[in-house]
């Protein structure tokens, strides 16, 4: 016998509760769809940046180049350049080591070109410059590489190209100029995910480099424009009025305040707190005084007002 | 031992109709917040209806068509009034001490089912096709990455993500809500305190 059969019965038809709860949450549902429709912000190619903003683009590729791109120092899973992220002893990133090996100057830069090269002879010729440098003359190479990412701040665009002061820029310029004409053709974009594992990017959905490649300035610029920063409770905001995952207000709220949105192991120690939240929500049962909060703020009084009332009638 | 037999034996003692689906409730079960459980199941089953209606059609459907986003629209607000229902049950459940009198599993089981769904959510805001998803994605692979999880669950790979939203979350989802049901009509709803 269940608990619930020591009172007293009253009848019930939970079926139909059931399907009156359906058609009226359905009928809710669907005024709020009518109405208010759904977020439809455009999303952001690297076609697009490259036409919008081509000094952007080169930009993005320079700081590629000289490796100072967030990704170059970024550490585990995508490199050994940076220190994983770590609470104590603990240290999930550090333990999982590099499982998607990502090295900015080569995919973004270096291997489009390789590609772009076999149907141009003006790249090839322009590559064969840039490796000869590479292997010969690092501090030359590197030196032309400033030079045009320096040059770039004052850069201007001309019919979707960029047109900087004349300096000494050796291959650099002209390969950055043609990866700029292969983004703008959108052959670009294409290419950054077709080296991961995998049929050769037939059948692929896999974003990651396209992502990467835009994850600094590109999308960050747009997302300051929508007041959506990490900073700026960005997680929780959707398009215009639309709610976001407004569910994941604890989980955001972390990202608020120090040390976790000051510490360089933010994300682990806003992951680990959280877990500690949904472990103590998971055994509230069973902790001595969370499980009498119940008890102390009597909402339940409210709840079952009619029993009490009648009991005392009784 | 006869397995059959036991199986059958439980299978009739645990799942008996009189037990999983009463005619008659207790006389405390008369508040409103009663509601939000049903409520809850109720929206889960329309966004699982718009969401499988979504993947049928496939993403550049519900991007793009007028139809397919109309059934965007509907699984959106969908999750909105989910999230809404599930959170004020969750509260009321906590309340009412929901857990007394053998009920542990029943409450263990709706946290679970609330961090799930939490992810599972999440993940749908990430494969939503739009600058939000792309922006999102970037953000969020930092903690991924941070809890070494990349390997196994890349968040910037999106058909890992589409398997994890549309299959095997939900499948999970709804396995532990027929678990958590189970248990809500095997111990009977949470009588008051006294």
């Amino acid at each position: 016998m269940n608990e619930e059969d020591k009172y007293k019965q009253k009848e019930s038809d939970l079926i139909k509760e059931f399907l009156y709860a359906f058609f009226a949450v359905l009928a809710f549902i669907l005024i709020l769809a009518l109405l208010f429709k759904s977020p439809q912000m455009k999303p952001l190619s690297i076609m697009s940046y490259s036409k919008s903003s081509p000094v952007g683009f080169e930009k993005v590729e320079s700081r590629n180049i000289l490796g100072i791109s967030s990704l170059e120092d970024y550490g585990p899973p995508y490199n050994k350049n940076g220190q994983a992220q770590s609470v104590g002893f603990i240290s999930p990133e550090g333990i999982e080591g590099v499982t998607v090996s990502v090295h900015p100057k080569e995919v973004f830069f270096i291997d489009p070109l390789i590609t772009y090269s076999r149907l141009s002879q003006k790249v090839k010729t322009l590559m064969n410059q840039y490796f000869y440098l590479s292997h010969y003359d690092k501090s030359l190479l590197n030196k032309y590489e400033e030079n045009y990412y320096k040059a770039l701040n004052s850069a201007k665009v001309y019919k979707g190209k960029v047109i900087v002061k004349n300096g000494e820029y050796g291959p650099i310029q002209g390969m950055e100029n043609d990866l700029l004409i292969l983004a703008q053709t959108g052959v670009f974009q294409n290419l950054l995910d077709n080296n991961l594992k995998g049929n050769n990017g037939v059948y692929s959905y896999n974003f990651q480099n396209k992502l990467l490649f835009l994850q600094g300035a590109p999308l960050a610029n747009m997302a300051k424009n929508y007041s959506m920063l990490g900073d700026q409770w960005g997680i929780l905001k959707e398009e215009g009025n639309y709610p976001g995952p407004w569910w994941l207000f604890l989980y955001t709220s972390l990202y608020q305040i120090p040390p976790y949105s000051t510490s360089p192991s933010g994300d682990l120690m806003a992951f680990l707190t959280f877990s500690v939240f949904i472990a103590i929500l998971f055994f509230i049962p069973i902790i001595p005084v969370l499980n009498k909060i119940p008890y102390y703020i009597p909402i339940y009084k409210i709840i079952w007002r009619r029993y009490y009332n009648e009991k005392k009638i009784s | 031992m006869n397995i059959t037999r036991v199986v059958k034996k439980e299978i009739k003692k645990d799942l008996d109709p009189d037990m999983m689906l009463p005619d008659t409730l207790p006389v405390y079960v008369s508040s409103f917040v009663y509601m939000f459980g049903v409520l809850t199941m109720a929206s889960l089953v329309i966004v699982i209806s718009s969401g499988i209606i979504m993947v049928l059609e496939g993403p550049i459907w519900y991007q793009y068509s007028s139809l397919g986003l109309f059934f965007r629209s509907i699984h959106f607000w969908g999750a909105q009034v989910f999230f809404f229902f599930m959170i004020v049950h969750m509260i009321s459940v906590f309340f009412m001490a929901g857990w007394r009198e053998g009920r542990i599993i029943t409450w263990m089981l709706g946290v679970m089912l609330f961090g799930i769904s939490m992810f599972e959510a999440f993940l749908g805001y990430l494969i939503g096709g739009g600058f939000f998803a792309q922006w999102n994605q970037v953000q969020a692979k930092d903690a991924m990455n941070a809890i070494g999880l990349t390997g196994f669950i890349n968040i910037l790979n999106n058909s890992q993500i589409y398997g994890l939203h549309v299959v095997i979350l939900p499948i999970i989802l709804v396995a532990l809500l027929g678990i958590h049901l189970f248990f809500v009509r095997k111990k009977g709803v949470v009588p008051p305190i006294e």
